[in-house]
């Protein structure tokens, strides 16, 4: 009993080292108890930790490119946004979960388009570079400049970089503004309707035209403004008829 | 022709910004605004006071995004991150002993990037006249260098904490603050959700 008070102190104190003191009174605390199990998960973690930011900072200094944060964005609101909708505790459950559908597949689309667009812009990037940075070594060497092999292969190189960062930035630029979009109006609706039509053949529920018109609010019941499905029909919970929705509203 | 495209994609002004996480996300907002807005408006399956209304709001959700994002996360995580980094996971060390502030490792990278030495050096004396930079002994040795070090690891440390940022102020808080913030900007503009729908229905 008393080991395993001084375990949860120790943890506690653990705690409180790794997140938000890391002063030696604390430190003393945790290895003044003795405890070899708590010292050495402190010290595992802590030096795990610390050694995963370390490298992941490194890589990031060393080669940080666009298409890491728009990604990284892209998964996070893939995973809050429809989060979020399914906490609203006002909205009707079947709106809900189409919306929440509806925004999770947005973001699965967006990721892998960042990724390829990003990608195939820094390849475009890359030969555009190597041409120019033969071109300029040639005028450089008919100026009578002289270049080592090694200042030869600096200069091709920080070029062939710095192209592939900036045409990887204009091309998540370009799949943001145009190819996302684009997509998801075309993508989307097809895509919704098969999944919802798959989701009533395996509730194997019978349900009816209209059959939501008592659970909706009365904002989003609107005959027009309903896209339908087989036989069910969704209202349009974005006010939005493209295939993307309005942002975290 | 090809030259003159690709010097432009490696000028240094550019590259710095394009490998920094704050310019890529404020970009990429940026466009957002401008695009999606510009899809709904082509869209011609629909009536035009919805899509005024989706437009509008697509576009002040954006911008508001743009604005919280530049405007609170990215100081606020920079100067976080650099303390954060420089304090609790490097403890001074890894070039972080060189730098009291983010500002002054900006200073610094933008004369480290400078690849001809007599160009770096002049634009070192030109900065220390104006009183612009202060390095210390150690910095000023380095910058003497053919290829100076360019401390990495602050970077990356900079560039994780706008990335956590980034993550928490476009997917946790700037939608909430927009939303709250739209709704009566979209009202003010003469635009309403209610109006747009019963035009649709009406049609």
């Amino acid at each position: 009993m008393l080991n395993f008070l001084q375990t949860s102190v120790n943890l506690y104190y653990f705690v409180l080292v790794l997140f938000l003191r890391d002063d030696v009174y604390l430190k003393f605390l945790v290895f003044s108890s003795k405890n070899f199990y708590s010292q050495s998960l402190y010290l595992w973690v802590h030096m795990s930790i610390a050694n995963f930011v370390k490298k992941i900072c490194n890589n990031l200094g060393k080669n940080n490119k666009s298409t890491y944060s728009v990604v990284a964005i892209a998964a996070a609101n893939g995973i809050f946004r429809p989060t979020f909708t399914m906490l609203k505790k006002d909205a009707d459950p079947e709106s809900k979960k189409y919306a929440a559908l509806r925004e999770g597949l947005t973001e699965a689309v967006a990721i892998p388009t960042y990724l390829i667009c990003g990608e195939l812009a820094a390849k475009c990037g890359e030969k555009l570079a190597e041409k120019a940075a033969d071109k300029e070594l040639k005028a450089m060497e008919l100026n009578g400049k002289v270049l080592s092999d090694k200042a030869k292969e600096i200069f091709r190189n920080s070029k062939i970089k710095d192209s592939k960062a900036s045409l990887m930035l204009i091309g998540v630029c370009l799949a943001a503004g145009l190819i996302i979009p684009a997509l998801c109006s075309a993508v989307m609706n097809p895509v919704m309707a098969r999944i919802t039509k798959k989701n009533n053949k395996n509730t194997g529920l019978d349900i009816k035209e209209n059959s939501f018109g008592n659970a909706l609010p009365k904002q989003v019941l609107n005959t027009n403004n309903v896209n339908t499905f087989g036989n069910v029909k969704y209202p349009n919970l974005t006010s939005r008829p493209s295939g993307m929705k309005v942002g975290g509203v | 022709m090809i030259s003159a495209i690709t010097n432009v994609l490696t000028n240094p002004v550019l590259v710095n910004v394009v490998k920094s996480t704050d310019a890529t996300v404020a970009a990429k907002t940026a466009v957002n605004s401008v695009g999606r807005p510009g899809f709904i408006l082509a869209d011609n399956n629909i009536s035009s006071d919805t899509k005024k209304f989706a437009a509008s709001k697509e576009f002040l959700y954006q911008a508001c995004c743009l604005a919280v994002y530049m405007a609170v996360i990215v100081p606020v995580f920079k100067k976080g991150g650099f303390k954060l980094a420089k304090s609790k996971i490097f403890k001074n060390t890894q070039g972080f002993e060189h730098f009291d502030s983010f500002s002054e490792y900006t200073q610094y990278r933008k004369i480290a990037d400078i690849l001809d030495m007599e160009q770096r050096n002049q634009k070192l004396k030109e900065l220390t006249a104006k009183n612009k930079v202060n390095f210390g002994r150690a910095l000023i040795q380095e910058l003497s260098k053919d290829v100076p070090d360019k401390f990495v690891d602050v970077k990356g440390a900079i560039n994780l904490s706008n990335l956590i940022g980034s993550i928490v102020g476009l997917s946790i808080i700037a939608p909430k603050v927009s939303t709250a913030l739209t709704t009566p900007a979209l009202k003010a503009l003469g635009l309403d959700n209610k109006k747009a729908n019963s035009f649709q229905a009406k049609n």
